[in-house]
């Protein structure tokens, strides 16, 4: 999963969010790292909508315009669960090897 | 507010645009402090493709095989005008059994990459580009290919103008009765600029050049209008097929090889098109496997 997909789907966690407040809510978790264009949010959205993860929750209209709110499904809770499992395990690795990396060099 | 993004919105399948693309543009300007971006711009193109895409390899089967093959043709044409290039500022012997397998191979290969939607479709959209234009060019820059700039470019026009006219945003389908109408129409130009031509291009290697152009700017409308609008994309594949037939009876009269070529022509057709669909049906069995 990449950054930016991943952090879209964190920042629906809370609440049905529309496209701008999920750019703003996923810069503001990553602490500015993941800066998402409207062009890779809305793909990410619309490949995130074709496997279920996420769904159009309503929609307004603002200044004349449809404005979609979505929000993340259970399926889309569950694939999080995964990707931080995995991100888990990549962290012990990680860890692993800078501790035996560390243990090498004051011996 | 949309005209700041008029090229991005083109790269969109006409029912996503209406449907979605003011949406976009409001959160594109929103992102960029109501401000036009060259990044919002750029990510709005990309999602356009990509959407186009996207759209074109889901659905019926049905759907999938027209896809299949107007890409394929888009590919087929690409070729063609590559060749109508080649023959122009070669012999025609010369670019037999070398040429074609290359480009073919390069092309087919583009649109696998492009409708896999993988991390190499920037660069097989910029080989499609750079094909698509490289004849456009040509047709400006080169003598050999416009011997008469005061018939080739008003050739150049007639296309664009037919293929233009062919074009109606405000319909979201194509019925059977305006596709009708297109087919008339682009069998109507082509004849009667083939006639044009012939009757005013005296001179045999003149008319052949002149032909040549002719099919390469039908071909130009074909790819542009396989990208943008299926209506306009059929306009320009009757009038390119003319085109291509009088191409390839011109050749036939003076060249004996070009029979080769025209029947290479036909085989690259069945086989394009038969790569391009496999393409899709992979693309269609890998989406919801690895979309992220």
């Amino acid at each position: 999963m990449r950054p930016a997909t991943y952090y879209i789907l964190a920042s629906l966690a809370g609440e049905p969010l529309h496209g701008y407040a999920i750019a703003q809510r996923a810069g503001e978790l990553s602490d500015g790292a993941v800066k998402i264009t409207a062009g890779t949010l809305y793909g990410a959205l619309d490949r995130l909508a074709d496997q279920g993860l996420v769904v159009v929750d309503h929609e307004e209209v603002v200044n004349g315009r449809n404005r979609r709110y979505y929000r993340i499904t259970d399926d889309g809770l569950h694939a999080m669960a995964e990707e931080l499992a995995s991100m888990r395990s990549a962290v012990a690795v990680g860890e692993a090897a800078i501790g035996q990396f560390k243990l090498g060099t004051v011996l | 507010m949309t005209n700041r993004y008029r090229l991005a919105r083109l790269a969109y399948p006409v029912d996503y645009r209406d449907a979605h693309f003011g949406e976009l543009v409001a959160t594109a300007n929103e992102l960029s402090n109501d401000r036009w971006s060259l990044r919002q711009a750029w990510s709005l193109l990309r999602h356009g493709l990509d959407s186009r895409c996207r759209l074109a390899t889901s659905g019926s089967l049905q759907s999938v095989w027209r896809s299949g093959i107007r890409l394929g043709l888009m590919v087929l044409m690409t070729v063609n005008v590559l060749l109508t290039v080649a023959v122009g500022a070669t012999a025609a012997d010369s670019i037999v059994g070398t040429l074609p397998n290359i480009i073919e191979i390069t092309l087919a290969l583009a649109a696998v990459g492009f409708l896999a939607g993988n991390m190499r479709k920037s660069a097989t959209v910029a080989t499609a580009l750079v094909a698509a234009f490289t004849p456009l060019v040509a047709m400006l820059v080169r003598p050999v290919l416009t011997p008469d700039p005061a018939i080739a470019i008003p050739l150049l026009a007639a296309t664009i103008a037919l293929c233009w006219w062919a074009t109606d945003p405000a319909t979201q389908a194509p019925s059977m009765a305006r596709a009708g109408r297109v087919l008339a129409t682009g069998i109507g130009a082509a004849v009667g600029l083939a006639a044009v031509v012939w009757v005013v291009s005296l001179d045999t290697d003149q008319a052949l050049s002149v032909v040549l152009s002719l099919t390469a700017a039908a071909l130009i409308a074909i790819i542009i209008g396989s990208f943008f609008e299926p209506r306009l994309a059929a306009a320009g594949a009757v009038y390119a097929g003319l085109a291509a037939a009088g191409r390839s009876t011109s050749v036939a009269l003076f060249q004996p090889s070009s029979l080769v070529v025209a029947t290479e022509l036909l085989f690259l057709a069945v086989v394009t098109c038969a790569v391009v669909f496999a393409a899709v049906l992979v693309r269609r069995g890998t989406t919801r496997v690895s979309a992220l």
